[in-house]
């Protein structure tokens, strides 16, 4: 009998392999479910099965395949008793509204990501840079980290794109040259990254590779990879991102549109069925989602309903979107008639439009401007759209550092073989402001009912000029943000103007400095006769958080 | 009592006379020193007093030899002034090289003639009880280890509150008594310590002498004493005078009201004499001029008022949002710069960082690089929670700018960066600087500011500077600014080393060796969307391959 407890993935042993064709294990579970688990061979030719229990009891399991078939046993699990808070509150779900996501015991979950998309590989060294970056993000309050298992971004997909040494982890490559077989020396030594995750609390993404590989690799190889993925990681609490950037077609710009519009198609319609894949194999019901390009992943996808949680991509320009010629031309390669939103204003038009999309799906803005990208983007436009963003209505929100996302470090720089967006370190720009004060932020939401948050009618916000009132509100509960007075009058939010005050009863008021969580209480609120109240100012001109809550 | 009136001291040191006030002398409003030189030249020093009993004059030989003084009238005093040889090897913390102005130049000056690269911090409140003497002495030494060579301070009548507030007490003092009758002799002995802790360690105060509505509130004879102090306490130290901040702005409250115009031009008519007054009675001439205010759409001092024959240098002062701010910024330099005669020109306030939450090192460095490379006598920067030196208590009239305090402020890695990007320019001929827009392209230009600036120096060598991509609207070549990078105007033939350096650091990051086409051109490439190192801002040095680098100061 394997010992196991419930939520906590085990990993069981089935012998040596004896061939090439798929494995699969049926788990009866203790509360009588029949479940398929997709087994995988590591480097030393042997047979595993991960699962996690969701119920105490025992559960038996039989594989088949070939090697292994007929290799039965036994599970028993106990109730979880450490302090996890991922392990014990459970894998990540849609909530009931729809709109936000939870724990499968309920608790509301609060998706703030960070962007290590190369986290993988070698130039995050293991143990002691993957562990010291880790430790980082937990203090911090990070709760998912995005990560590529497989062929990655900002690679061209020649051979020597391809097959760069970056492109390796301490295992060798996710394939063997010439794609003839997976590599499961890589993903052995991906496992005690991902486990090292989920043993520190946090949810990995995890991104199967950036799609433009889809047509260097073919729809089957894809399936087959995806397959491993499931079978390694489906056990512990992740979600599934079956792609990076589904709809742009390669970095190879010189290639004629005739093609690059026929790839993009291509890639859509494999990673729709990519997604209902990774469905149909996960016994364990992770969400999955897709990275866009631009607009949504949902909009994209040939099926809407492939996938459990939508996601944006919102740019990485902040106050200075380029201009409409660039912005149309970036668009049309990315199959759109419009050009590109770009900018504060592009990202919350992105994000309000995307959110007002029936049926509600909770809608998690992937990628905005990454910290130090471009050579700016630093703390006030990490604030700017983080507030803005959850405030319109997000169920979560990714950050990103410029020199993390590629994890150039000290020892050795990102090759950027196509690319040259910095030279950072990830050793320097785990220590930008604008990540430890979205995480407060982060952590300032989770100490209010956050997830009954709506954004507010923007009526008011709009008659004033402004595109958006950056507000939310509950029943008992308001929360505005107040934009620097630098910034342009239409993006001010409701600064200076009276907000709607709807909560039941009387309420009281604070002000909160988003970068320093330094609260100035306002005392009772007394709205005037049309249910509105004047909020004092702000106590600088800077970017203010206004919260407004009912009196116990 | 000390009295010194015979005196010994080195040329280039300042020496502070002191002497028991005549009876008659003790109750005089002024006095002034005649001092007569080993070459018989006379020069007239307003004098100070120290206490209700003794006066003072501060005096600084610029020649060995015994000089002679008298106190001209309302006191009998007079003594000698030894001046010996100044000392072979200046010692740690003697006084930074004394600026002078000179018509018809781009810079100031030191005596000896090399161009004086101003690199400013803000401390309008220096003096304030907000922060002590040893941590002021602390944030002196951090700025001039970092590069920078003048501090910006106000002389105790400062910006942002009403006259006399207690919000300006230093040493638990002001410096004038609430009828604006009698100076408090003891807050300027603590205001002589803060400027003296500037000057050793090795900075250049750039006293103001007061905020500008301040006039208004005093009257010009008041403010005249005010200055007359003033000089006859800092001018034979090595300092600059700006005669006052947002000189023509009226207190705030009236801002945008109909009563603004006519203070305005009361302020304008009464800054200006007192710009003539101080012209008048400062022996050393000291470079002046005065701060601009944006409030009343006065970007550089010749908005307010000027005076050639006084005014020896223009400021600017050119707002603090941001990229908003950049376009007027670079246009109302070359405007100024477009003067003739010329004067040096560099703007004294421009986007704190950190104010509203803004303005970070991406914005430091494009207004350093973009002044310089334009021709800019050199530039002041600023952080929220320094100008006031907020200790967390501070607020002006005009609110909160932000909540830093000066301690954290102090810590912005643009301060830093700007130090290293003056300690650069220094190890090159920098004074030869001319800017030459067109050797690079793309490049800034009179429609759009917010592009690569280019200079050239009388080596040849020339200066490049890209501004961070995130600044960038208008797209180049393939939708991308920087996706190719031409530089012309090169020896055809020749080749030419293109150092890249990092503008945080201003550390070398790559060097390549590019033969020049016929054409005189070099077309630089990288990946397809960026032709630089990477898609941030750069400084990149083109020269002769044995050109590169520092200079050998052998």
């Amino acid at each position: 009998m394997n010992e196991a407890q419930v939520g906590v993935a085990v990993e069981i042993d089935l012998g040596p392999v004896d061939g090439d064709g798929p494995i699969d294990v049926r788990v009866d579970a203790s509360d009588g479910v029949e479940m398929t688990v997709p087994a995988f061979v590591g480097a030393d030719g042997h047979a595993r099965f991960r699962y996690a229990p969701a119920d105490p009891g025992q559960h038996a399991f039989e594989a088949s395949g070939d090697g292994p078939d007929g290799v039965r046993g036994a599970i028993g699990a106990e109730p979880y008793g450490g302090d996890n808070e991922l392990l014990r509150h459970g894998r990540i779900r849609v909530a009931d509204d729809q709109r936000t996501l939870e724990h499968t015991d309920g608790t509301p979950f609060l998706w703030l990501g960070d962007t290590w998309w190369m986290g993988l590989g070698k130039r995050l060294d293991w143990p002691d840079g993957f562990g010291r970056l880790l430790d980082d993000r937990v203090a911090k309050g990070f709760s998912v980290i995005q990560i590529v298992a497989g062929p990655l971004p900002d690679f061209s997909h020649t051979p020597e794109g391809i097959w760069h040494p970056q492109q390796a982890n301490e295992g060798g490559w996710p394939w063997e040259p010439d794609w003839t077989r997976l590599n499961p020396g890589y993903f052995d030594a991906a496992d005690q990254r991902i486990q090292a995750l989920v043993e520190a609390g946090i949810v990995p993404c995890i991104v199967g590779m950036w799609a433009y590989y889809e047509h260097v690799m073919g729809p089957e190889r894809i399936k087959r990879h995806w397959r491993e993925l499931v079978a390694r990681y489906a056990a512990y609490p992740v979600v599934f991102c079956v792609a990076g950037e589904i709809n742009h077609p390669g970095y190879d710009r010189e290639t004629g549109r005739e093609e690059r519009d026929a790839r993009r198609i291509g890639q859509l319609q494999t990673w729709t069925e990519v997604a209902r894949e990774v469905h149909r194999l996960d016994p364990f019901e992770n969400l999955v989602t897709a990275h866009p390009g631009s607009p949504d992943a949902r909009s994209l996808l040939t099926d809407p309903e492939a996938i459990d949680v939508n996601m944006i991509q919102t740019s990485h320009w902040g106050y200075h979107p380029p201009a409409e010629e660039w912005r149309r031309e970036l668009g049309r390669d990315l199959g759109l008639d419009e050009p590109l939103r770009m900018g504060f204003t592009g990202s919350i038009g992105m994000t309000i439009d995307t959110v007002a999309q029936t049926p509600p799906m909770p809608l998690i803005n992937g990628e905005p401007c990454y910290e130090g990208i471009l050579g700016g983007n630093w703390q006030d436009v990490q604030r700017f759209n983080f507030w803005t963003g959850w405030l319109s209505g997000l169920a979560g929100y990714t950050y990103g550092a410029d020199g993390i996302w590629q994890m150039s470090s000290d020892a050795e720089a990102f090759a950027n073989e196509v690319s040259r967006w910095g030279n950072t370190p990830w050793q320097q720009a785990m220590h930008y402001e604008g990540g430890r004060q979205v995480a407060a932020a982060a952590g300032l939401l989770r100490g209010l009912a956050w997830w009954e948050l709506r954004p507010v009618p923007a009526a008011r916000a709009e008659s004033a000029g402004r595109i958006a009132p950056f507000g939310a509100a509950s029943t008992d509960l308001s929360v505005h943000y107040l934009p620097s007075i630098l910034l342009d009058e239409r993006l001010r939010g409701m600064r200076g103007l009276p907000i709607d005050v709807p909560l039941a009863g009387p309420c009281s008021a604070r002000y909160v400095d988003p970068s320093s969580l330094v609260e100035h209480q306002l005392g009772d609120v007394e709205s005037s006769g049309d249910g509105t109240w004047q909020p004092p100012e702000t106590p600088t001109f800077a970017d203010w958080v206004l919260i407004v809550e009912r009196l116990q | 009592m000390i009295d010194s009136r015979d005196a010994r001291s080195n040329v280039g040191d300042v020496v502070e006379v002191q002497w028991p006030a005549a009876a008659r002398a003790r109750t005089a409003a002024e006095l002034d020193v005649e001092i007569v030189g080993p070459d018989e030249s006379v020069m007239q020093i307003p004098a100070f007093r120290l206490d209700d009993a003794t006066w003072a004059f501060r005096f600084v030989g610029l020649a060995e030899g015994l000089h002679r003084w008298r106190v001209t009238e309302g006191d009998e005093a007079a003594g000698t002034l030894d001046i010996l040889p100044a000392p072979v090897a200046p010692g740690a913390g003697r006084m930074p090289a004394p600026v002078t102005a000179e018509r018809d130049m781009r810079h100031l000056l030191a005596p000896d003639g090399s161009p004086f690269l101003w690199l400013a911090d803000t401390w309008w409140y220096a003096a304030s009880d907000r922060i002590s003497g040893a941590q002021l002495e602390r944030l002196a030494r951090k700025r001039f280890a970092e590069g920078y060579s003048v501090i910006q301070l106000v002389a105790g009548l400062y910006p942002e509150i009403p006259p006399l507030d207690p919000r300006g007490i230093g040493d638990g003092r002001l410096p004038w008594d609430a009828a604006w009758e009698e100076m408090d002799s003891r807050w300027w002995t603590h205001f002589d310590r803060r400027v003296r802790i500037v000057l050793r360690s090795g900075l250049v105060p750039a006293i103001y002498g007061a905020w500008g509505y301040y006039l208004a509130a005093t009257g010009v004879s008041t403010i005249k004493r005010h200055w007359r102090e003033i000089v006859a306490r800092y001018a034979a130290y090595p300092v600059a005078w700006s005669v006052a901040g947002e000189a023509t702005m009226p207190w705030y409250d009236l801002l945008f009201t109909d009563e603004a115009g006519p203070v305005q031009e009361e302020l304008a008519a009464g800054w200006l004499e007192v710009a003539r007054y101080i012209r008048a009675i400062d022996p050393y001439r000291r470079p002046l001029s005065a701060h601009p205010a944006p409030g009343v759409q006065a970007f550089a001092t010749p908005d307010m008022f000027d005076d050639p024959d006084v005014i020896d240098h223009v400021l600017l002062q050119t707002g603090h949002w941001e990229r908003t701010s950049f376009q007027l910024s670079i246009d109302t330099l070359c405007g100024q710069l477009a003067v003739s005669p010329a004067r040096p020109v560099l703007n004294s306030e421009v986007c704190y960082e950190g104010i509203a939450g803004s303005n970070w090192p991406d914005t430091q460095r494009f207004l350093f690089w973009s002044h310089m490379l334009s021709g800019a006598a050199g530039h002041t920067y600023g952080a929220q929670g320094l100008w006031a030196m907020n200790d967390g208590t501070y607020v002006g009239r005009m609110g909160r700018w932000g909540s830093a305090t000066w301690m954290e402020a102090a810590e912005l890695p643009g301060g830093t960066q700007l130090g290293a990007g003056r300690r650069w320019l220094l190890e090159r001929p920098w004074g030869t600087l001319r800017p030459s827009p067109g050797i690079v392209d793309p490049h800034a230009s009179e429609g759009d500011r917010i592009g690569p600036y280019a200079a050239t120096l009388d080596d040849g060598r020339r200066i490049v500077y890209f501004p961070v991509p995130a600044f960038v609207e208008r797209p180049g070549e393939g939708g991308f600014k920087y996706a190719r990078i031409r530089l012309s105007d090169l020896p055809p033939g020749s080749m030419a080393r293109l150092d890249w350096y990092d503008p945080r650091t201003c550390d070398l990051f790559e060097s390549t060796d590019r033969l020049v086409e016929a054409d005189g051109t070099v077309e630089v490439t990288g990946s397809e969307i960026c032709a630089l190192p990477s898609m941030e801002d750069w400084l990149l040095e083109i020269s002769e391959p044995d050109l590169s680098g520092p200079m050998d100061r052998s």
